[in-house]
């Protein structure tokens, strides 16, 4: 009964609270999403582990010698092996990737995956092919497996591909999607395309984390939501040749000079000498010594700009919150006591019957229950429709709720209690 | 009022008053750091192919704040603002574009005669230097006010704006637009937190300025009833009231824009938080008289 007499004379005041405190949990909730998403975001190729200093290998050959090698099977082997060591190199990320676009026929897709589109290339859209296919040229990323660690990228659905299992030489390819790709081809689905000129099938294997990204030719925030990527072979001394040639006798020329021309994450202890000495041993036991060693300055600049400015979110949301906890802090401080002096009359009448403090704090219990439920409640509630969803910043932010609840209850049972067990001091005018 | 009730009026209004100029810095900073991270651009951005003449004849179709940019030579780009001012621009010396042509914006890294950067040997005025901070991820870029470095002829033009695909597609209907959308942001759920944050704070303060507003309005009504029952009519008594509340609402209206106005000297922020603090200041007022004259309603028939 003095639930209802308690809700009809002060339910200005409890709503009032209920609103502010459901407010400032959900101000809490946006910021541990945000954190979670933030530390997500360092973890996929921000963290301390792509701190590494990056070179560019290049060839130097000129565009007869390029012609001259690609027709010598002999150096074209060393070129692979030469590839292959820097890969197994200890210290050495060999890090390659490269945006050739897979031209695919009878693309499902629309213009957002188009080579051209948002890019400096045109946008040729479908189109003919010489045998009167329709084709279209498609964002592509085709890289080793290091890229794909060093660049931290993760499968959300399907399965990361099986890197020792990729062969080209079969025709068949496991390929992954970007995320935007999810209801244009579905997974299992298998696509004709023609990677580095070679037409292959390409099985879709699995689709990209939402909003993956890597570090692609001097551009730190290279996403990859509409781009196919195209796995190398594991090794490429250990091809199967004859299966390679069978396909098309210039293809293995192509792939070697593509994963050669690739950038080296080199730990900070090797400097720039240190490097060139050890390329220089691997060229020489290979045979392959027509390349350039270019620094990448750029990239750990970039890295650490990129992470900053993350950072300076994260710093900035986190003052916000701060300054909105403690002005809701306020806030409430002064709602509770005008409750508890709107309060204090009916106690001081309980007193004055003869109930004890505690029997006259449970008065009140069912109404700030009450309080807390619907607080609870209407949180859960809104940050179900709030377009940042997460469960464990729910968790973390509920729980925050819980005790803020716990603490009001507590001070509110104290202010009750010393209401009615102070002595009235002689003298002082109440 | 007592001095106890005015002074705790006072406290209110200024503690939502610096939450109001706390979550413009908020919004502000967000917005450049976005845009830094976002190569310059802001709100919607698509690639379009199309003149700037075009453009500028169906400039009225925009929302303020669209401009376009082409690509020159390397890190250089040339922007024409089509609609508005652009605010938003991440800055750490100087200031922004006024849009009188010939001006130009450029990162710590380029270098500079003076207060002239020269391209293609044409001569600009650099008004500002790129980049939250010196090192940027600007800190290569130069921006161009100059129309001239448009084509007369079709070229590919970085449209970019609240809206602005959407608008150029209505305005330009059945041409190619391009959206892109690659910055730092992207990697983090930052734009989707922060105007919720912002709209929350919005909503803290209100409730701050309501509440201040009932129980100035209450605290007039005691001694309001007394001057009643002395024969003064209630709206004398209300005046009175209300000038009182408008006195403290308008010293902490002054104090917050004199905040604003600091932070604003001191950084480069594009802070302009008058609307909202001029908003608290009148909700506060409106709510006390509201709540006075319902409350007066009791003895006042």
């Amino acid at each position: 009964m003095e639930l209802l007499n308690d809700l009809r004379s002060n339910w200005m005041i409890i709503v009032a609270k209920i609103v502010l405190l459901v407010l400032l949990t959900l101000c809490w909730y946006n910021v541990a999403s945000f954190t979670q998403s933030t530390s997500q975001a360092v973890a996929q190729g921000l963290s301390a582990d792509a701190d590494a200093d990056l070179y560019a290998v290049v060839d130097d050959l000129g565009p007869d010698a390029f012609e001259a090698i690609r027709r010598d099977q002999h150096a074209l082997d060393d070129v692979a092996s030469f590839v292959d060591r820097i890969d197994d190199e200890p210290g050495f990320d060999f890090i390659s990737s490269y945006d050739q676009p897979v031209t695919v026929q009878d693309f499902c897709g629309d213009d957002r995956f188009d080579v051209g589109y948002g890019t400096e290339y045109t946008l040729n859209g479908k189109y003919q092919d010489e045998s009167g296919r329709t084709v279209q040229d498609i964002k592509s990323i085709q890289l080793n497996e290091t890229a794909y660690e060093f660049a931290g990228l993760s499968v959300q659905d399907g399965v990361p591909i099986e890197w020792n299992a990729v062969d080209w030489g079969s025709g068949r390819i496991p390929v992954l999607l970007g995320n935007e790709y999810r209801g244009v081809y579905e997974l299992g689905e298998r696509l004709t395309g023609a990677v580095i000129l070679q037409e292959q099938e390409l099985e879709v294997v699995g689709f990209l984390e939402p909003n993956s990204a890597m570090y692609f030719r001097g551009e730190a925030n290279h996403y990859l939501d509409d781009t196919a990527i195209v796995p190398y072979p594991p090794t490429l001394a250990g091809l199967d040749r004859a299966a390679l040639d069978r396909l098309d006798p210039e293809l293995f020329g192509r792939l070697v000079f593509q994963v050669l021309n690739a950038d080296l994450a080199v730990d900070h202890s090797l400097d720039f000498g240190d490097v060139v000495a050890r390329l220089d041993a691997i060229g020489d036991n290979t045979g392959f010594r027509s390349y350039t060693l270019l620094g990448v300055p750029t990239y750990l600049v970039q890295l650490s700009l990129v992470r900053r400015l993350i950072q300076d979110n994260l710093v900035l949301v986190t003052a916000l919150l701060v300054v909105l906890t403690a002005g809701v802090g306020i806030i409430t401080a002064f709602l509770h006591r005008l409750l508890h002096h709107r309060r204090a009359p009916v106690a001081r009448v309980h007193h004055l019957l003869g109930r004890s403090p505690d029997a006259t704090n449970r008065l009140f219990r069912a109404s700030r229950l009450t309080e807390y439920t619907a607080a609870l409640g209407l949180f859960l509630a809104s940050s179900a429709l709030l377009p940042n969803d997460s469960a464990m910043a729910r968790l973390g932010a509920g729980t925050a709720l819980l005790l803020w609840c716990v603490a009001d209850g507590v001070l509110g049972r104290r202010a009750v209690r010393i209401e009615l067990t102070t002595q009235r001091r002689r003298g002082t005018p109440r | 009022m007592t001095k106890q009730q005015t002074t705790a009026i006072a406290g209110l209004l200024l503690l939502a008053m610096l939450l109001t100029v706390l979550i413009g810095v908020f919004d502000a900073r967000r917005g450049v750091i976005a845009t830094e991270g976002n190569d310059l651009r802001s709100g919607q951005s698509a690639w379009v192919i199309a003149t700037i003449d075009e453009l500028m004849r169906a400039r009225s179709a925009f929302e303020p704040g669209t401009k376009v940019f082409v690509g020159l030579d390397g890190d250089v780009r040339a922007v024409v603002v089509l609609s508005g001012q652009w605010t938003d621009v991440p800055l750490h010396d100087g200031h922004k574009l006024t849009g009188r042509p010939g001006e130009a914006l450029a990162g710590a890294d380029v270098a500079v005669r003076g207060d002239d950067i020269a391209v293609d040997g044409k001569p600009y005025n650099l008004v500002g230097r790129l980049g939250v901070r010196a090192d940027s991820l600007l800190s290569d870029d130069v921006v161009l006010a100059d129309p001239a470095q448009f084509s007369a002829s079709p070229q590919r033009l970085l449209l970019d704006g609240p809206s602005s695909a959407h608008h150029y597609s209505a305005e330009f209907p059945g041409r190619g637009v391009e959206i892109i959308d690659d910055g730092t942001n992207r990697r983090t759920n930052v734009d989707a937190v922060s105007p919720v944050l912002v709209a929350l704070g919005a909503l803290v303060i209100m409730l701050i300025t309501v509440v201040a507003g009932l129980q100035a309005g209450r605290w007039e009504l005691r001694a309001a009833a007394v001057r009643f029952t002395t024969g003064i009519r209630p709206l004398t008594t209300l005046r009175s009231a209300a000038a009182r509340v408008a006195v403290i609402g308008t010293a902490a209206c002054t104090t917050a824009l004199t905040g604003a106005a600091v932070v604003r000297q001191t950084t480069i922020l594009d802070l302009d938080v008058t609307t909202a603090v001029v908003a608290v200041g009148t909700v506060v007022l409106a709510v006390s008289v509201a709540s006075f004259l319902q409350g007066t309603r009791r003895w006042n028939c």
